[in-house]
């Protein structure tokens, strides 16, 4: 351009205001106010929360001019003069001693790097393991060099959460029996939220399935195999390969199991080992096929509600 | 919308059709970004499905679709707040344009759309970020003003048409994220178009607030 062009930034403008208020109650604290929208369930990145610096600010917030400001969608949660925004979705983020299913994504110095659908990837260090050949025994080299025979890229395994890192990273355990790679199975992944703490996160049900319900929304269905020749083969905790006598009666029960849990998530209700087989056995009694679990899910899952003699589950620790 | 997103948006704008999917906060892969920074990385994405145009386009990103990338990028990292996000972390954006109706605009649709979806997939941000496009025409008689806020195809690629501007704002705190301008316009247009583009961004803020508040999470999962 051959002239010189001069122009200016327009003033700053006023924020947009919402047009929708949910509550016209105003939540008085002394001289601090929190705005109405603030009471109301959702709130987005950008919207202004509070008015006063005299609230703390936690977590999904940020400071502007004296106001605090949401930066999350989500819902207002607040604790004397502390608010926070709890996200509506986010990702996993563990606690220690949480059961979870994750898939090794890379093998390090002593280490491998675990994918837990976490903001960042979980870490199980070599010293975590069960070695084989004797639970205590000291890891050699020959270990070290090893690695890939214990897990590899891409193997599936269930792990407990030990510790975390600085860096809010955590630190993954198999020093048991009950945790180890997976084999003989199917993985489905539903949102974590959907999943709660509880008692037990390792069930057999009686239709010959075993469940390991991950925390971080990974639940791994697998042939529910005796568990003393687990125990005994210690070469057998890191084979990679399915049984041989893999039935074909199984092998349905698992897909039916997996489709039963896949349509719970979509109902976006709690998943558990009781609802997962009160799925299993509505699906069952009312005659649908296994492709069809996904699409009738209301149907089922109301069924199941109905009827809940079906319970049969062994614990299993 | 997109079951297997951390979070995800769908939005029309007229002809226009856009599809955002946003994976992560996630473990960093090696290949992204420069190695030796730990500090977390924002990876957009933009393309247009190859059955988006009147004109068949190819899977492979051409020139014009890793311009818009890095608009995207550029609009998007301004509402990012980074310092919330953990180290040698990555958050990939996935911006599928599933209709187009003029590249700016389709552009400006998806800045719109990804920020919804980062929101969606709980990544804290300073605001939403809203897109607006322009294309400036010469003035008429029976045309006022010679600036087209969200043009269509036949009107940003119109023979006299004599520049675009892609402007991306947030609205809340009242800041521009992202200017892009083509085209040989006076500065009086361009002073004019950012006018009428601010205003468009917040009375479509004002919408974009009102759809997700009205729907909640009405997103369906898994």
């Amino acid at each position: 351009m051959s002239s010189v062009v001069s122009f200016a930034l327009p003033a700053a403008r006023n924020p947009v205001k919402p047009e929708f208020t949910r509550h016209d109650a105003h939540l008085n604290d002394g001289e601090s106010t929190l705005k109405p929208q603030a009471r109301a369930s959702v709130v987005l990145p950008g919207e202004e929360i509070a008015t006063a610096t005299s609230f703390m600010r936690g977590h999904g917030t940020y400071p502007l001019n004296d106001k605090l400001q949401s930066s999350l969608a989500g819902v207002i949660e607040r604790v004397n003069k502390l608010i926070s925004v709890r996200p509506l979705r986010s990702r996993y983020s563990g606690e220690v001693g949480d059961v979870v299913v994750g898939r090794v994504t890379e093998v390090g110095q002593k280490r491998w790097k675990v994918d837990i659908n976490a903001r960042q990837d979980a870490v199980l260090l070599l010293s975590s393991i069960n070695l084989p050949g004797g639970v205590q025994r000291r890891k050699s080299e020959m270990d070290e060099l090893n690695m890939r025979k214990f897990f590899t890229d891409g193997d599936l395994l269930s792990a407990e959460v030990q510790s975390f890192f600085n860096d809010g990273g955590a630190s993954l355990q198999t020093r048991n029996t009950k945790y180890g790679k997976l084999r003989n199975g199917t993985l489905v992944t539903v949102p974590s939220s959907l999943i709660r703490r509880s008692k037990s996160h390792f069930h057999t049900l009686s239709s010959g399935v075993h469940l390991i319900v991950g925390l971080n929304g990974n639940i791994w269905v697998s042939k529910a195999t005796p568990q003393s020749t687990e125990e005994k083969d210690s070469e057998m905790i890191y084979m990679g390969t399915n049984d041989d006598d893999f039935s074909d009666d199984v092998r349905r029960n698992i897909a039916r199991t997996c489709n039963s849990i896949i349509a719970l998530a979509r109902c976006q209700v709690l998943i558990n080992e009781v609802l997962i087989f009160n799925m299993y056995e509505a699906a069952l009694d009312l005659d649908v096929p296994v492709k069809d679990i996904v699409s009738r899910r209301e149907e089922i899952l109301s069924h199941a509600r109905k009827a809940r003699d079906f319970m049969h589950i062994d614990e299993t620790q | 919308m997109v079951p297997a997103a951390n979070g995800s948006a769908f939005m029309e704008a007229g002809k226009i059709k856009v599809m955002a999917a946003v994976y992560g906060p996630r473990q960093r892969p090696a290949s992204a970004g420069s190695t030796s920074s730990s500090s977390p990385v924002l990876l957009c994405d933009f393309k247009f499905a190859p059955f988006a145009s009147p004109s068949r386009r190819g899977y492979l990103k051409d020139s014009s679709e890793r311009a818009a990338s890095l608009s995207l990028l550029r609009a998007l990292e301004p509402a990012v707040r980074y310092e919330a996000l953990p180290e040698r972390s990555a958050v990939d954006v996935f911006v599928t344009v599933l209709e187009e109706d003029g590249v700016q605009a389709s552009v400006a649709s998806a800045i719109t759309c990804a920020s919804v979806a980062l929101a969606d997939a709980g990544i804290e941000l300073y605001d939403l970020v809203i897109g607006c496009s322009a294309a400036f025409l010469p003035s008429s008689p029976d045309t006022p003003t010679n600036v087209l806020l969200d043009p269509t195809v036949v009107e940003s690629t119109h023979p006299s048409c004599t520049g675009s501007l892609i402007m991306a704002a947030m609205p809340s705190l009242a800041e521009v994220a992202h200017f892009e301008l083509d085209g040989s316009v006076s500065g009086e247009e361009v002073g004019e178009s950012i006018d009428l583009a601010l205003d468009a961004c917040a009375s479509l803020h004002g919408a974009v607030k009102a759809v997700i508040a009205g729907s909640g999470s009405g997103d369906t999962v898994s």
